[in-house]
């Protein structure tokens, strides 16, 4: 078992990489690039995961909320595509904030819940996960008030398959079928 | 605990051009993967199974954390070896470095000190998990923005004995090395003369740009002059099998090809530079 001491010097650079300012007496060289790096890794992997969110709240106001969002959201999972859990929470409570009339906050809130749906059947990290997942109505029905015909997700998710018969204000059912993911109907 | 060895140089494949490679099967020797992306059961993962039946694959990782205090994820190492048995993987690799903290995960390849402690603590995990995925790890060695003031090993000395020790072999990254001399934490020439050449069994090349204060290893440019040229002036490093890495603001695949093409005409020339046919 290594010792304390090792753990300690380990902590050091945790530290002062999540730190809003570098501690004083760190080691030679930057921890700013850690924390660079780790800044704009985060940001990152919520732009990469929810394309369609950003689209529609456009980039700077996508940009300060994934900042926030990173700021207080630390990573518990090795899977940076996993990252972005409670994203869609954050962006539904600004639906109480003085921007409340600003956007749409609960549509697109069900957008980021959606794409997130795609991004966890996309990596799943256990096989259950990659089995068929159900869209309620209750989201879809947010969805179509600000993709009225799925324009926006179609050309954001390249690997998203939408059948034709598919409706809006309805349920829908997400499959993973070979290099894809299908949205269908579920019909009961 | 045989390790396949793979041969020529190898592209780093990514997420964008999978369809495309998988399409029009370009000429490349092998191909290296992101293990991270294909671990789950989903559609990444079919991709690069139906990319892996038409080219030798080696899984590059970031997430072993190997030098941290945390415990292993043994369901992590049983899951990589379930992909590298899928795929065929010839290679199997990671960072000398630890990417999390107390459950805290950084996304990142965070520095650890070279002393004795450490290495003991990396000869112990590195052997843990190979002997869980039945096969030697290649380990890389990271780029580092600091050192840590209670480090008493060289790098040279510190990959030395933990190949040794370990029974793993290292991946040489020229590109992180070059980076680490010209931001003045390591002395490349010492390093050089100190590498366990008997143990690399695979090279990395990638892009860097410059930062506010130094060289950053962002992975996302062509491989510099300067680093080919480093390249073709180590003659120990003839034949062993060399990858070009570039990892975002990806060009497309045409493009892409062009520097693979680069890198085969670099490596032909350094395999035949010792016997004076160049």
């Amino acid at each position: 078992m290594p010792s304390n001491h090792y753990h300690q010097q380990l902590t050091a650079i945790a530290q002062g990489i999540t730190s809003i300012e570098e501690q004083q007496n760190q080691p030679k060289g930057h921890l700013s690039q850690y924390q660079n790096n780790y800044a704009q890794s985060h940001q990152s992997a919520l732009f990469t995961t929810y394309p369609v969110t950003c689209q529609l709240l456009g980039f700077d106001i996508f940009a300060a909320l994934a900042k926030v969002y990173c700021q207080h959201f630390p990573p518990t999972h090795w899977d940076i595509n996993h990252y972005g859990d409670d994203f869609a929470a954050l962006i539904a409570s600004q639906s109480k904030s003085a921007k409340a009339k600003a956007f749409d906050w609960l549509a697109i809130a069900a957008v980021a819940r959606f794409e997130r749906l795609l991004s966890v059947i996309y990596y799943p990290a256990l096989a259950e996960q990659s089995a068929e997942q159900q869209v309620p109505v209750a989201m879809t029905t947010l969805i179509e008030r600000v993709d009225p015909q799925l324009q926006l997700l179609r050309s954001c998710h390249r690997y998203l398959r939408i059948d034709p018969s598919l409706t809006l204000n309805s349920n829908w059912r997400l499959i993973s079928r070979g290099f894809q993911l299908l949205l269908l109907p579920l019909t009961p | 605990m045989t390790l396949n060895r793979i041969n020529g140089v190898g592209l780093g494949l990514r997420a964008p051009h999978l369809h495309q490679v998988l399409r029009q099967r370009p000429k490349v020797d092998w191909f290296e993967a992101h293990s991270c992306n294909y671990l789950g059961f989903g559609p990444a993962r079919n991709l690069l199974l139906a990319i892996a039946e038409h080219y030798p694959i080696s899984l590059h990782g970031v997430s072993l954390n190997l030098g941290s205090t945390d415990p292993l994820d043994n369901q992590y190492i049983r899951t990589l070896k379930m992909l590298a048995d899928d795929s065929q993987a010839l290679m199997v690799s990671d960072h000398i470095c630890f990417t999390a903290l107390d459950g805290h995960h950084f996304h990142d390849l965070l520095p650890i000190p070279f002393h004795p402690q450490s290495l003991n603590h990396l000869v112990s995990r590195v052997q843990h998990t190979q002997d869980i995925l039945q096969r030697p790890l290649l380990l890389e060695n990271a780029t580092r923005y600091f050192q840590h003031p209670q480090q008493t090993m060289s790098g040279g000395e510190f990959l030395t004995q933990l190949c040794q020790r370990s029974g793993c072999q290292l991946l040489f990254d020229i590109s992180n090395a070059f980076i680490n001399d010209h931001n003045g934490m390591t002395l490349l020439s010492e390093l050089l003369d100190e590498l366990p050449l008997e143990h690399i069994t695979e090279l990395h090349l990638g892009g860097y740009r410059q930062g506010p204060w130094g060289l950053v290893d962002t992975h996302d440019t062509q491989v510099s002059d300067s680093v080919w040229q480093l390249y073709q002036q180590q003659f120990r490093f003839a034949g062993i099998p060399l990858l070009i890495e570039w990892d975002s603001e990806l060009p497309e695949l045409d493009e892409l090809l062009l520097q693979y093409h680069r890198a085969q005409r670099q490596f032909q020339q350094l395999c035949l530079a010792p016997t004076g046919l160049v």
